[in-house]
């Protein structure tokens, strides 16, 4: 199977395959930072933001095709996110003049904190854990990973397209609702 | 469809950038006069904003959840039961066809990537000496900041003195560095002045640009000819070839 037929097999919203797809491509990553001496915990929190990155840009519809395989992809994302660490360690600690970036990068290990999400983005969190699991699903079947009504359809168990059509706005509404009332 | 349902489908959609351009302007216009609207478009964003966010951290989940059983199934694990299931698991895959889903000639992409390593420094060809600070390119290039070398030929900023002609030889390893492997070898193919003095390291990341492209049968030619001389990358070349022949 090639790039683009994983690419379009995760667009179908298979998780399990997704899974698959992780499972498969961590040796070759691991294997290759491990040769590069980094460390196990390092590496690991690396594959889980690669291929969080990865799914983004499927999600996106970023990335229809890829140059190379998906274990190609992934490390080099990793070799970004360590790029980044590199980068980001020398700005905070190192005085540029002369600094041996490459001695830094054996001792650096931090990643800059993430943006706190705006208040409103927290509320509607709190207000999706108030609404019922089924409803919760469709909606970020529907908003988040952009399954078509068809396939939302097929996996929440609702007759057809129009079920899901209905059944997603009544959730909406509810969790507007509850937004509002919170 | 009640009134409520249609005025908030017709919402979605301009949020969602679904909805005709001629509507869109028209719901602009309205949006500008209509607080009420507004305010309910505000609504709608942010809620899909959240539900996005709340869809991103239970992927999140998920992969750390995948991550903890593939920790758990690595050589070395205390759980032999977890290791004996996957082992099984892999096999009962295997059978049922999942090897497809193996990353395609793996092992030579991989061998491409070990054997890549941006050339070290900016020298210039007569003087050997580093490159001056005023040619911005090669400034980015030596301090290891590939991504923004890339950025500067994407946002067509000038790059500074072209120097001795290695403008896009550090370009292209700025390209492959940030896994831009086409255009890498796109430039790269153009370097064919035997007598450079990087005429041999350009040729050979010519072949890994090749490879980590999915062009491989154009990478075996290259890696051929690097194989019948006795350059620096004869060995390497081999490696490869022989990996490319699996």
């Amino acid at each position: 199977m090639d790039a683009e037929e994983v690419i379009a097999k995760i667009n179908s919203g298979d998780d399990k395959f997704l899974e698959t797809v992780y499972a498969m491509n961590r040796p070759i990553f691991v294997g290759w930072f491990r040769k590069r001496g980094c460390p196990d915990d390092r590496i690991s929190e690396w594959y889980q933001e690669a291929f969080f990155l990865f799914f983004e840009q499927v999600r996106e519809s970023k990335l229809s095709k890829l140059d190379a395989s998906v274990s190609t992809y992934l490390v080099g994302i990793g070799k970004n996110l360590d790029r980044q660490t590199r980068k980001n360690y020398w700005e905070k600690n190192v005085d540029k003049q002369g600094a041996d970036i490459l001695l830094i990068a054996e001792n650096s290990g931090e990643r800059e904190e993430e943006d706190a999400p705006p208040e409103a983005t927290e509320k509607v969190k709190g207000a999706l854990k108030k609404l019922g699991e089924n409803c919760r699903e469709i909606l970020i079947m529907f908003y988040y990973r952009r399954f078509s009504m068809e396939a939302i359809a097929a996996r929440a168990n609702l007759k057809n397209e129009n079920t899901a059509k209905k059944t997603k706005y009544e959730c909406l509404k509810k969790l507007r609702e509850i937004y509002k009332n919170l | 469809m009640s009134a409520d349902h249609s005025a908030l489908s017709r919402i979605e959609a301009y949020t969602l950038g679904t909805l005709p351009e001629a509507e869109r302007r028209l719901m602009d216009a309205e949006r500008e006069k209509d607080a009420e609207l507004d305010a309910a478009i505000r609504e709608f964003e942010e809620i899909k904003a959240g539900i996005e966010e709340a869809g991103k951290a239970e992927l999140r989940e998920k992969i750390r959840s995948w991550e903890e059983k593939a920790r758990e199934r690595e050589p070395g694990s205390r759980v032999p039961g977890i290791r004996i299931a996957a082992a099984a698991a892999v096999f009962i895959g295997c059978v049922a066809g999942l090897y497809f889903l193996l990353p395609q000639n793996g092992g030579v992409e991989e061998t491409a990537y070990e054997m890549f390593s941006p050339y070290p420094g900016v020298i210039t060809e007569r003087s050997g000496s580093p490159a001056s600070a005023e040619d911005s390119l090669f400034t980015y290039y030596a301090a290891g900041n590939y991504a923004a070398v890339v950025r500067m030929f994407e946002s067509r900023q000038s790059f500074g003195d072209d120097l001795e002609g290695l403008r896009d030889f550090y370009l292209a390893e700025s390209f492959i560095a940030e896994g831009r492997y086409k255009d890498a070898a796109n430039l790269l193919a153009d370097f064919d002045d035997g007598e450079h003095a990087l005429f041999e390291v350009a040729r050979f990341h010519y072949a890994l640009a090749l490879i980590l492209s999915d062009r491989k049968n154009e990478a075996r030619n290259t890696l051929r000819l690097i194989a019948t001389e006795d350059g620096l990358y004869r060995e390497k070349a081999e490696e490869l070839l022989a990996l490319t022949d699996d």
